[in-house]
């Protein structure tokens, strides 16, 4: 653990304990796997492709797409039940033309849709897992309610529980609370249902109350209740995205640097002419690195906190207020915070293609604990990193179909053994690794929450997209997050390449999006178009800003510091605190209050170091007047000696 | 990382405590190598239980104890197992095992902790002072299991921690009927 970082945004009372990534394959975890051959179904979601079916003439399963707007595509020969198909690509190009020529250059996304939709020819196909049947409003209110951390407004039991949570709304957040809990009474009362305790038995009647009032927007909200300076010393941050920097550099553009502000929720700093403004329906079609502003965080006298530095307990504490904001900031900009509802399917429980994130961290981490990204996607990447960064087209050419099959099979049976990596060729390893993205059964963005990933491209400022991508990126489960964010590094160092493999921010991203993105293109070919656009520009935004996006903004770590003083005053109260998080404060307890008190029991003159990378862990050393790091060190490398 | 067992190994100093956690997890000690006294090292290591399963395990290799010092009391509060080390060339350090079982029952409760002992330097028969038969016959009425083993012999090891991690973990559904209970420890303990 990074004391100088982390050290200082220990939240209240306990620190977080982030296991770390273990080497992959481990030489003495890794363990024999019942070979499992790959019995199951094979889940292919791109719904671009159940819209072009492609003709099952072998001649035309090499269509080439027109290189530029305007060029009429060459068939060798053509079936008649082609022409129909054909008719569509044409349409395609014409609205591609009328638009602009930029979108000339989605040629790799269409040639990547059709990769995909080759590779699935041979699997059958799986319709989609989402349920399109709305559930009525009251419902979706309680869900709501529920998944933020307030299911007792609506069950009406244990006044205590949410109010530390409500005291640290800002008023904005406070309302849109307010305005679901509304409708959830109005509905529940139509149905003449058990009364609801009403909202003003929460928030209480006269305005502004005394205990919502303190994170209006003027005064930032501070930490410990000590004001913070108005004028911060503020210093850009160098981390962010050096490569992406260099680039630019070279491209010589001005690029204009805008500062995030993190003392202030979003929801809040909304510029006044936004609030009332409708989304409007002109995408800006922008495209390529130069596009993309600058954004840099002003650093928090308390320092940045990254998404892994907290626990699992206050990250939970974070969903929550994600969830509440990100309503309130769709909300402000008059947009609808759309979700999908997922429909249970039934998915196979080992294995590796087509097994959900979950299961396949469960199954790994019982041969290298704290994995947190899924062996086989982190192998992926590492013999890409290895090999192909250099290859040019990496990502963009396709592998083999048929050795991929074989490959696939033969990483299904004996991944976990003795698989020969060697024998992979790059295309062929960067064909498995899209093909692991496409065909997880929730999406590496989750299928709930992949319309609103959509939506973000609607948002006519770039500032705004940052920040609507930034509280999504808050809200995708740990797993999903993680593995993403494996997968964006690696396609950093893709792009830092672009010299010798010629994939430049935009390319990737054009390959990335339809892997990334089953969207549904159901109304005509403008649309798929635009969505196709969209879907690109988002990944363009995740791979560049990912140093942002993976830090927790400031003012949510001030609203979870508040809620865990105000949870620890009720907790002196013995008010508020149900089972559950009653046990987790006494797991908290026996992880961290008994080891040091152990340590009041060792001499003078004795440190503990901590390595959470090795088996390892920890270790009390004497020191004298002659120790050196390196005798530390080699104390804990005995395990490679 | 919080289901995780903890175990605590204790017992007097240099009966191998560390060279025998050292050959566990790493398999590369070398008998006779010279020792560092242990303050207290954390080991985390997964261990293949008999269902199967690996299961995550902490070691806590703790300071020999010496005449007249004690464990550390915190250790009895939070282990989930112990692995109880005496040395079969040394009488004393067998007598200080036995204190220290009496030590666990007194702060915990019998179903709570799980608790092997392990003879070491079994391939000194010549310097032997603790009998094996009598070291046995106390293990059984203590109902503990004892082993006599070998840093020599990585093989010797394997056997108690796998039993140690299957206890630990074993699903608690057996022991809530009192009747099974009695039946499934009698069986395995016996």
């Amino acid at each position: 653990m990074d004391i100088k970082e982390s050290g200082s945004v220990v939240l209240t009372a306990y620190h977080s304990y982030t296991p770390s990534r273990l080497p992959i394959m481990d030489q003495s975890c890794v363990a024999e796997l019942p070979a499992h051959l790959s019995s199951g179904r094979r889940v292919c979601g791109c719904k671009y492709l159940s819209k072009m079916i492609l003709p099952s003439d072998p001649d035309l399963t090499y269509l080439h797409l027109p290189t530029f707007a305007g060029r009429k595509p060459r068939f060798g020969r053509m079936s008649s039940s082609a022409s129909r198909d054909v008719q569509c690509w044409q349409v395609f190009n014409r609205s591609i033309s009328q638009e602009s020529t930029e979108n000339s250059s989605m040629e790799d996304f269409w040639s990547e849709v059709r990769n995909i939709k080759e590779s699935s020819l041979n699997g059958q196909e799986e319709q989609n897992i989402v349920d399109v049947k709305t559930p009525d409003e009251g419902e979706l209110e309680a869900e709501w309610l529920q998944e933020v951390g307030l299911s007792t407004l609506v069950s009406g039991t244990g006044a205590e529980d949410g109010m530390a949570l409500l005291s640290t709304l800002t008023r904005a957040q406070a309302a849109a609370v307010q305005r679901r809990l509304d409708t959830y009474t109005q509905t529940t009362r139509k149905k003449s249902k058990q009364p609801v305790r009403d909202v003003r038995d929460i928030f209480g009647v006269t305005d502004p109350p005394a205990r919502i009032g303190f994170t209006v927007p003027e005064t930032p909200p501070t930490s410990n209740g000590v004001q913070q300076p108005k004028e911060q010393i503020r210093w850009k941050q160098t981390r962010v995205n050096n490569q992406n920097d260099k680039m630019e550099g070279q491209q010589g553009n001005a690029e204009i640097t805008e500062e995030l502000n993190w003392d202030i929720p979003y929801s809040e700093s909304l510029p006044a002419s936004h609030r009332e403004q409708r989304h409007r329906h002109s995408c800006t079609k922008r495209h390529g690195s130069t596009a993309l502003p600058k954004f840099t965080i002003c650093e928090d006298k308390l320092g940045l906190t990254r998404i892994g530095d907290l626990s699992h307990h206050d990250m939970k504490k974070i969903h929550n207020l994600t969830l509440i904001e990100i309503t309130t900031f769709f909300d402000a900009l008059g947009m609808e915070l759309k979700k999908n509802r997922i429909l249970r399917v039934k998915t196979r429980e080992s294995g590796l293609f087509g097994v959900p994130l979950t299961t396949l961290l469960e199954n790994d981490q019982k041969k290298v604990p704290g994995t947190k990204v899924p062996l086989i996607f982190q192998k992926l990447l590492l013999k890409l990193e290895h090999s192909g960064l250099e290859t040019e087209g990496i990502l963009r050419v396709p592998g083999s179909a048929s050795r991929v099959k074989s490959l696939r099979q033969e990483l299904e049976a004996k991944f976990h053994e003795n698989f020969d990596w060697d024998q992979v060729r790059q295309n062929d390893a960067a064909c498995l690794l899209k093909m692991f993205i496409r065909e997880l059964p929730n999406s590496l963005l989750t299928m709930e929450y992949l319309p609103a990933f959509s939506a973000v491209q609607n948002l006519s400022q770039p500032k705004l997209q940052l920040q609507a991508l930034h509280l999504l990126i808050m809200l995708l489960p740990d797993p999903n997050r993680d593995t993403i964010k494996a997968f964006l590094e690696f396609l950093c160092k893709v792009i830092a390449n672009e010299a010798k493999n010629r994939m430049s921010l935009w390319n990737v991203s054009m390959i990335v999006a339809p892997n990334l993105f089953m969207c549904k293109g159901k109304s005509g070919n403008q649309q798929e178009a635009e969505a196709a656009t969209n879907a690109a520009n988002i990944v363009q935004q995740l791979i560049k800003y990912q140093d942002i996006l993976w830090t927790i903004p400031s003012f949510m770590i001030s609203q979870v510091r508040k809620m865990n003083e105000s949870e620890n005053s009720g907790n002196r109260k013995h008010l508020g605190l149900d089972k559950s998080m009653k046990k987790i404060l006494r797991m908290i307890n026996m992880e961290w209050e008994r080891p040091e008190r152990a340590e009041l029991d060792i001499p003078e003159g004795v440190i503990r170091v901590y390595s959470t990378q090795l088996s390892k862990v920890s270790m009390a050393i004497q020191l004298d007047t002659e120790t050196k790091a390196s005798d530390i060190l080699s104390r804990f490398q005995y395990e490679n000696r | 990382m919080g289901k995780s067992c903890k175990v605590v190994v204790c017992g007097l100093a240099s009966v191998g405590k560390t060279a025998i956690l050292e050959q566990l997890l790493y398999g590369n000690h070398s008998v006779g190598s010279e020792t560092n006294e242990t303050l207290e090292d954390i080991y985390v290591g997964s261990v293949e239980t008999d269902r199967g399963v690996r299961e995550q395990v902490r070691f806590y290799d703790t300071r020999g104890l010496r005449e007249g010092s004690e464990l550390p009391k915190h250790y009895y509060s939070f282990a989930d197992g112990f692995v109880l080390v005496y040395s079969i060339d040394s009488r004393e350090s067998f007598k200080r095992v036995e204190a220290l079982k009496k030590e666990i029952d007194r702060s915990r409760d019998k179903k709570e902790v799980t608790i092997v002992v392990l003879g070491n330097k079994c391939d000194l028969q010549e310097q032997r002072r603790v009998d094996q038969e009598v070291a046995q016959h106390w293990a059984k009425t203590e109902k503990v299991k004892l082993w006599e083993s070998s840093v020599a012999e990585r093989k010797t090891l394997i056997e108690p921690f796998v039993h140690l991690a299957s206890k630990m973990t074993q699903p608690q559904s057996k022991s809530t009927f009192p009747l099974s209970r009695k039946k499934g420890s009698g069986s395995i303990d016996t």
